[in-house]
């Protein structure tokens, strides 16, 4: 293997992991926003908006990805909507994502013991601020370690952008191991890249954030 | 040019039927796998041996957070560089089970670490052997309750094997692809595959409630 093909298949792979990274930074943000969101719903007093949670749940639960990201970037172009393939992947990731992520906020808002709800009500609370003041504060201690996983999965997902024209990390290290015919070395690099984002960054974030929003939380109250 | 035309629908019908089956084959295949290499990989983490606990562990952790698709590529490409040829369908199917025996493995532990302490007990109390205890008291009781939970595996698995056709194995979304190439349809191909793996994933989840009932039954639980 040559100096120049291993110095330019190792930049290549640099590149590949910032367009990793920001994939999965932007496409968290859809998944949480949304999630957020259509959890929400899904505990909604209007049954209609109920329905349409579960339908959008369903939907992105039921179906692959991969045929999620074809359709996004296959189909849409056909009804006239061409979208790059940097939005496709920020947005097909993301909503996919979001569909586990809105059972995550369901099962958290519900497993908030049922006396909180009934103390707002007792000191009349309009719902929003019980929900804003009451409900989610607790809730979101609940479901902080599963959306850690998620986030892992998340980031899993991103590979799948290699069916779609972009170069993010396993594509790069397909591309270097095909140039340089060290396949070995390659996929072994960009396996621990992942090892190293999930263990090193995203883990240590979640586990912060349950840090954060555990202040003010009376040890045993909760456990 | 209708935007929808029942005509491709029909056309594509046979060509993703050929996919399907493939589909199938793999989760099914790749589901026995997981399984039987998942229970393994919970035995050895339950191992008395502080070691061999931790370095299962961290292989666990280690294939849970990698992507699948660069999994497959690993064991595809990298076996061939050494002179061993592996083929597609072996290197696909092999690596989504082993992907999904680390996941099938923490269900498998949160079962064992479920069953009583008492009954570890009663086994060394009436000398049961560690495999008979095992085999006889232990397994019986941690399985039946994660059915439920190593059925959406079988779900998410199910969902996973359009991956394998980034090694040339023609699967349902695969042939979809190429129908909707050669066509130039994409939306009829692809929608009509969506569909179906959404009335495959129904199924599943109807077929992982029957077994989990069945189970329950069986080994007179709840």
């Amino acid at each position: 293997m040559n100096e120049f093909a291993l110095g330019f298949s190792v930049a290549a792979l640099f590149k590949g992991t910032a367009v990793t990274l920001l994939v999965t930074v932007g496409a968290s943000l859809v998944a949480i926003a949304l999630g957020l969101v259509v959890g929400l719903l899904r505990v909604s007093t209007v049954a209609p908006l109920r329905w349409l949670a579960v339908a959008y749940i369903e939907f992105f639960r039921g179906t692959s990805m991969l045929v999620q990201l074809y359709w996004w970037f296959f189909v849409l172009p056909i009804f006239g909507l061409t979208m790059s393939p940097w939005t496709v992947a920020i947005i097909g990731v993301g909503m996919n994502v979001s569909g586990y992520g809105a059972e995550l906020v369901r099962a958290a808002i519900q497993s908030v013991p049922r006396g909180q709800y009934e103390a707002s009500t007792a000191l009349n609370f309009p719902r929003l601020t019980m929900m804003r003041r009451i409900i989610l504060p607790q809730a979101i201690r609940g479901m902080l370690p599963p959306w850690g996983n998620l986030l892992i999965e998340l980031l899993k997902g991103t590979s799948l952008i290699f069916f779609i024209t972009i170069t993010e990390l396993t594509t790069a290290a397909k591309l270097a191991a095909d140039a340089t015919g060290n396949y070995l070395l390659f996929f072994a690099v960009a396996l621990f890249g992942y090892y190293v984002i999930a263990r090193a960054l995203i883990t240590p974030l979640v586990r912060w954030l349950e840090r954060r929003f555990s202040r003010g939380f009376v040890r045993e109250a909760l456990a | 040019m209708n935007i929808w035309d029942w005509e491709y629908v029909w056309e594509a019908l046979p060509y993703l039927y050929r996919g399907a089956v493939v589909t199938v084959q793999a989760t099914f295949i790749g589901f026995a796998i997981a399984l039987v290499l998942g229970l393994i990989f919970a035995l050895i983490r339950q191992s008395p041996n502080r070691l061999v606990r931790g370095v299962m562990a961290e292989i666990i952790e280690f294939i849970r957070s990698t992507p699948l698709l660069l999994q497959i590529f690993f064991v595809y490409f990298v076996g061939p560089q050494f002179g061993i040829v592996i083929p597609a369908w072996i290197a696909g199917i092999g690596m989504l089970g082993i992907h999904y025996a680390a996941y099938c493995s923490e269900c498998y532990r949160a079962g064992i670490e479920n069953v009583d302490g008492g009954q570890w007990e009663a086994c060394t109390a009436l000398n049961f052997s560690t495999p008979r205890a095992w085999r006889v008291i232990i397994l019986p009781q941690a399985i039946p309750p994660i059915v439920p939970s190593l059925g959406n595996y079988f779900i998410g698995m199910f969902k996973d094997t359009p991956i394998l056709a980034a090694i040339a194995i023609l699967e349902m979304l695969q042939r979809a692809k190429n129908f909707g190439a050669e066509n130039y349809r994409y939306i009829e191909a692809i929608t009509t595959a969506g569909a179906l793996y959404l009335f495959f994933s129904l199924v599943a989840s109807a077929i992982v409630q029957g077994v989990s009932l069945w189970l329950n039954r069986r080994y007179h639980l709840q």
